[in-house]
């Protein structure tokens, strides 16, 4: 393992820039599209629920203190078994990285260059970040606190030159939906973006103050950040559009205009979306790197971060065929298929980790 | 001052029976070059002593007035002192200030080569040796490429000694320290590290001292040669040492922490750790008002953003992004490409590379041909190739805006660093825009991350985040509120 | 770090170029150089009713034409080119039977479709317009029943290109005069397509004869062969059902709180005194009273006297008068203007929409009342206060 240490501002930026990362773009236009007017509430009660979730996360690393998710899963669970549950989370990590991935490129084919084949967007970016993953996660760390506040600079700033175009009649009628039914949409969100959080708990070992904080205030933060956009792309676009369109963020700062010379500053958007991905591509990608070299006891981890690039943008072009394929899987399966990885595999973990000490206990005290 | 006994084993020494055989011997292993000078002295009668010396090294008034007037006296023809006592009487009261006594061949040889004066004795057990050595080098002059409007316009010159001065005048406290060493098999240059005692932190400096013992060069000509064997990294276009010529700039740097390093034979001294955002303050910052100067500070960052992105952006814009231009500049650009030939990629590398090229020119040339120059660039680049339709108007723009950011920066070897990636960011963007253009940028980010300046990460003050330290870096606060030391340089003291 | 040999630092470095060069080997899928560009300006719609087929004008940018410095001896600043084809794909295509160039739509400015293809809805238009991502739906849409061709193919003065021109037009009246308003872009009505609230556009007559020559520059009379703002055109979702005149359209944006600055001129005694409303802030409220809507509309100016030629001079008596005179006819005028347009059956001051917005119990069977808005009762309450009095106070 590396010797690296991470503070615990940046295990903060790091987990509110992953958990942010793609859902902020992705998230507003499903949510408003299911939710309507009352869309901004669903990131508050998925929020909530994450809380939750992370604290059952953190115990676990808390009895486990200075290892990693994949170390525990071979701790606690034997070689075969917790090795079997260690690779699942590793094809996970890859898994995250290749859906990452393939957003980046539909977006950028989408938006900005359609000519140009996905797979090269693909390659070109997992090749930066390679390099980043080579570099390790200290400079993972330090990219990501260079470049975090220059993003919220130019997203706040877009965003407040949007409101000339805020209308509050757009909110009306508020508070249609039922409780109950905002929790059952609220579950996707709770799949996508907090449950894959889960990856964090690669980094923990690394972080020597403050994991805690840093962990919840990320989620915290991150639930406020969407539950913002979610409000400003209501107050700003109206449902009635919003719902109809892929990136309605994209739109709107497509559609602003700061100055009589300055308007079409959607590149700018492009920008900081394409580094919110990055951010979240090199956590992801680099929690599969060292979950196989921890795995597989492999000490340098370049030769295992190299192929996986081939791999990863293997996966990406696979995962769906277009965007349409991927919020159906979106809606349906993705709540019940990361729950395997953030709640399931976690209890299961925190009771073998339980039984194991009570063992241990047990045969401590009869000898 | 120095009375320290320099000997070579392997070497023939000097024996008092055979002196005409060894300064035969010394002559031949210097090669008998023309300049040396190999006298006979009679010291009293029968005492026939010689002296050497390479007339280029020595000062002579310092030979006629010191030593030859000295031997010349009549109370050294006391005869009944022995040969030994002679040589003590000698060594005490020759009016020069270093006189050593040496043993072997080699040692002498050196000697010589160093400028001193051999005085060699029959019957003696050694040679003296004095130091009458001519120094061959400027008086204090200006700097050359830090130039500043206001505050002191000294810099240091080749002579390591001199420059040492020139610190020491500067910083009075007795926690100034130097160390010297020899570096370099055949120039044998002195290398000094210079530090505050109670300012540099331990770490930082041992990994100074170990770097620079580890050097393994037959030669050391310049601070450069120093600094591509300790620098941190060797494949990046970013400078993880400050090189300065002038002492103010050095001494600020050692009253916050930092340790220099000045190689003799250069006015070029190095400074370290430092940071990436470090290379944008210039001296003139300290010297006038800091509101004024934190502005100028951002105008720097500012012309640093321009000479990287401007060629890259504009060629993404124009080539991919077309909807980036306000529609009447897209109007006016696509009536001025109107039957130019070239594609603009293309268009902006040749003239890039052109400027480049006047750049160098202007750089090596004498500086009369200069203005000739200047019109060349100017008229026949600028103006005929726009009328010609070779290449656009808005191409010649580009570079003359990225030309003059170009000059902006303060540190020369660190604008190196923004040619560099002005033109992989036009690579990028000729192929794949904008996209192109922020995965250079994502690298850069990344690769700047990863440095690190002996053991200070290259990004701080921002990542890793040491919000005290901005006031220097970011901004310029006013003199009175710069209470701390950069924490980032882990200064063993907080406060100045 | 010194640690490692550095040989191995430098095979490193130069894998990490290598792969860099590579992405040269990628790319360029995407690049058109700028003077490969037609930059279309102005775009014109027209869609036969009966059997579906469009008729689409671009108005190309000549560059050479329009930018500054150039002295070549074209002078026309755009070519009008003209496609015909039966569904919207196929104007995708047919595209590059004529333009030698490759379309860039990013930046045109303006938009326009004949009256026919409103009337008949123009649904399928702006789906297709918003499913592109080179077409910005901040675009401004005008209405004409001139014929098409006559638009678009006729030189206009001063502002060299017609798109920029009729752009300009909506926004200097929207500014200055409350006769358009800025919410007459594509955008505005695709928001309201599944809404129940009106969305009107600028409709626009070619005025005196056409004129499809560049010697029309050195024509002084302005007025032949000019695009003219002539009042709005009516949309219900994406049909157009009616039209204002110039005269009409300022009461439509004051009552739905969009207006600017609007000009008034009030009549005292035969003498009259013109009013410029330099700021008026409107609130509206809808309520409910015994089964029948109520909309309370308070309108609150401040006005600039332009305009003076009364006798008398300007005291404050004098000047309360003025106020009240101008509360009076604006309520009269607004109340007038909200009758005809429920004689028209058009809701224009969306009150259908804000019923179907409410929640409560009162309001659950108005909702299923289309007709309700029909009932509603405007109540209107007019406020002013002259701030400034223009240059000179007194009249002569």
């Amino acid at each position: 393992m590396e010797n690296a240490r991470i503070s615990g501002w940046q295990f903060f930026l790091l987990s509110l820039n992953f958990i942010v990362g793609t859902a902020f773009f992705v998230r507003p236009g499903s949510i408003i599209a299911v939710s309507k007017q009352d869309g901004w509430i669903v990131p508050l009660i998925a929020g909530i629920f994450a809380v939750l979730i992370a604290c059952l996360w953190l115990t676990l690393a808390s009895r486990n203190p200075g290892l990693s998710i994949v170390q525990i899963c071979t701790k606690v669970a034997g070689k075969y078994f917790g090795g079997f549950i260690a690779l699942l989370y590793i094809w996970f990590f890859i898994q995250l990285a290749g859906w990452v991935t393939r957003n980046l490129g539909d977006f950028m084919k989408t938006i900005l260059m359609p000519r140009t084949p996905i797979s090269v967007f693909h390659l070109m970016f997992l090749i930066v970040v390679c390099y980043a993953v080579i570099k390790g996660v200290e400079t993972i760390a330090r990219t990501i606190e260079f470049l975090a506040p220059l993003v919220v600079l130019i997203v706040v700033v877009i965003y407040l030159f949007t409101l000339s175009e805020w209308k509050w009649e757009r909110f009306e009628p508020m508070f249609q939906v039922s409780t109950w039914q905002l929790i059952k949409d609220s579950l996707p969100v709770i799949g996508f973006p907090y449950m894959e959080a889960v990856t964090l708990m690669m980094l923990v070992p690394y972080v020597k103050s403050r994991v805690k904080t840093g962990l919840l205030l990320g989620i915290t933060v991150a639930t406020l950040l969407i539950s913002g956009i979610v409000f400003v792309t209501i107050g700003v676009l109206g449902v009635t559009r919003t719902s109809h369109f892929a990136y309605p963020l994209y739109i709107i700062v497509q559609e602003l205009q700061i100055a009589e010379f300055i308007e079409h500053v959607e590149s700018t958007i492009v920008i900081v979306w394409l580094i919110w991905i990055f951010i979240k591509l090199c956590i992801s990608y680099h929690c599969a790197v060292t979950g196989i070299c921890q795995l597989f006891r492999v000490s340098d981890r370049t030769w295992i971060a190299i192929p996986l690039v081939l791999f990863i943008s293997g996966i990406a072009i696979l995962t769906h065929e277009n965007i349409v394929d991927n919020i159906a899987v979106d809606t349906r399966y993705i709540f019940q298929y990361t729950s395997l990885y953030g709640i399931v595999l976690p209890v299961l973990l925190l009771f073998l980790t339980w039984i194991r000490r009570f063992r241990k206990g047990e045969s401590g005290g009869s000898a | 001052m120095s009375d320290h006994i320099q000997s070579h084993s392997e070497s023939p020494l000097f024996t008092n029976s055979e002196s005409d055989v060894f300064v035969q011997q010394l002559v031949n292993e210097i090669g008998n070059p023309p300049d040396l000078k190999y006298l006979a002295l009679e010291l009293r009668p029968g005492i026939l002593g010689s002296y050497l010396f390479i007339e280029t090294l020595v000062d002579k008034n310092k030979i006629e007035d010191n030593v030859l007037k000295f031997l010349s006296e009549s109370r050294l023809l006391d005869v009944s002192e022995s040969v030994s006592d002679l040589m003590e009487t000698l060594k005490s009261r020759i009016p020069v200030a270093s006189i050593s006594k040496v043993f072997d061949l080699i040692s002498c040889a050196q000697g010589l080569l160093k400028g001193m004066c051999l005085l060699v004795i029959p019957g003696a057990d050694h040679v003296l040796m004095l130091d009458v050595a001519k120094s061959h080098h400027r008086t204090v002059t200006e700097p050359k490429t830090e130039t500043t409007v206001q505050g002191p316009n000294e810099a240091f010159n080749e002579d390591l000694l001199t420059s040492i001065g020139l610190i020491r005048q500067r910083i009075l406290t007795a926690d100034l320290r130097f160390e010297q060493m020899k570096i370099g098999k055949s120039t044998e240059t002195k290398v000094w590290i210079c530090y505050i005692q109670d300012l540099a932190s331990d770490e930082i400096l041992n990994e100074f001292r170990i770097r620079i013992r580890s050097i393994k060069a037959d030669s050391i000509l310049d601070s450069t040669y120093v600094e591509e064997w300790i620098q941190d990294k060797t494949f990046t276009p970013f400078p993880t040492l400050m090189k300065t010529e002038r002492p103010d700039v050095l001494a600020s740097h050692l009253l916050e922490g930092r340790v220099a390093v000045v190689v003799d034979g250069t006015p070029f001294t190095l400074i370290g750790p430092v940071t990436f955002m470090q290379f944008f303050t210039s001296p003139e910052d300290y010297y006038q008002r800091a509101d004024i100067a934190t502005f100028l500070l951002w105008i720097r960052f500012l012309a640093y953003l321009f000479a990287v992105f401007v060629p890259s952006l504009y060629i993404a814009a124009s080539l991919y992004h077309h909807s980036l231009l306000p529609p009447t500049l897209l109007v006016s650009l696509s009536a001025q490409r109107e039957g130019v030939p070239f594609p603009s990629y293309v268009e902006a590398f040749l003239m890039m590379v052109l400027f480049e090229m006047l750049r160098e020119a202007g750089l090596r040339m004498p500086r009369i041909s200069g203005q000739a120059i200047a019109i060349v660039g100017a008229l026949v680049l600028g103006e005929a190739a726009v009328q010609a339709g070779l290449v656009s108007a808005a191409t010649v723009i580009v570079v003359a805006v990225t030309a003059i950011a170009n000059f902006v920066t303060p540190f020369y070897n660190f604008g190196i660093s923004q040619r560099f990636l002005q033109y992989a960011y036009m690579i990028l963007a000729g192929f794949m825009g904008m996209f192109g253009i922020l995965c250079g940028v994502l690298f850069t980010v990344i690769h700047l991350a990863s440095i690190k300046s002996f053991g200070v990460p290259y990004l701080a003050p921002i990542a890793p985040t040491f919000l005290s330290d901005w006031k220097d870096v970011i901004l310029r606060v006013p003199r009175p509120w710069m209470k701390t030391l950069p924490r980032m340089n882990k200064p063993k003291r907080k406060k100045r | 770090m010194k640690g490692q040999p550095i040989i191995q630092h430098g095979k490193r470095f130069l894998i990490v170029i290598i792969f860099i060069l590579s992405f040269g080997l990628t790319g360029c899928w995407d690049l058109v150089e700028v003077n490969r560009l037609a930059i279309v300006n102005f775009v014109g719609l027209d869609r036969n009713p009966v059997d579906g087929k469009f008729t689409v004008y671009y108005q190309v940018i000549n560059p050479t034409g329009v930018a500054a410095q150039k002295t070549s001896g074209i002078k026309s600043p755009i070519y009008t080119y003209r496609i015909e084809a039966n569904t919207s794909t196929d104007i995708a295509n047919k595209i590059f039977d004529i333009i030698p160039r490759q379309p860039f739509f990013d930046h045109y400015s303006a938009m326009i479709v004949s009256e026919r293809t409103a009337r008949a809805g123009m649904k399928e238009i702006l789906e297709f317009m918003e499913k592109q991502r080179d077409r910005r739906a901040t675009v401004t849409l005008f209405v004409t029943d001139d014929p098409l061709s006559d638009i678009m193919k006729t030189y206009i003065p001063l502002e060299r290109l017609p798109g920029h021109a009729v752009g300009s037009i909506n926004e200097s009246e929207s500014m200055q005069s409350g006769r358009a308003g800025k919410q007459s872009r594509v955008k505005d009505l695709v928001e309201n397509m599944e809404s129940a609230a009106f969305t009107v556009l600028p409709f626009v007559r070619v005025s005196g004869k056409v004129m499809p020559n560049t010697d029309r520059y050195e024509e002084i009379d302005a007025n032949q062969g000019n695009i003219v703002l002539q009042g709005g055109a009516v949309f219900k979702q994406d049909r157009m059902v009616g039209e204002l005149t110039l005269d009409e359209m300022p009461w439509f944006y004051l009552l739905n709180g969009k207006i600017g600055v609007f000009n008034q001129s009030l009549i005292l005694d035969k003498a009259h005194v013109g009013v410029q409303a330099t700021r008026t802030s409107v609130r509206k409220q809808l309520t409910m009273s015994s089964g029948r809507p109520i909309l309370k509309i308070n309108i609150e100016s401040k006005l600039q006297i332009v305009e003076n030629t009364q006798g008398e001079k300007l005291t404050v008596q004098n000047l309360a008068k003025i106020k009240k005179q101008y509360n009076r006819q604006i309520s009269d005028k607004a109340y007038e203007f909200y009758e005809k347009a429920k004689r028209n059956q058009w809701d224009l001051l969306g009150i259908e929409q804000q019923i179907m917005l409410k929640r409560g119990k009162q309001w659950k069977d108005a909702k299923k009342d289309k007709e309700i808005w029909h009932q509603t009762k405007l109540d209107l309450t007019v406020k002013c206060t002259v701030d400034m009095v223009g240059i000179t106070i007194d009249p002569y």
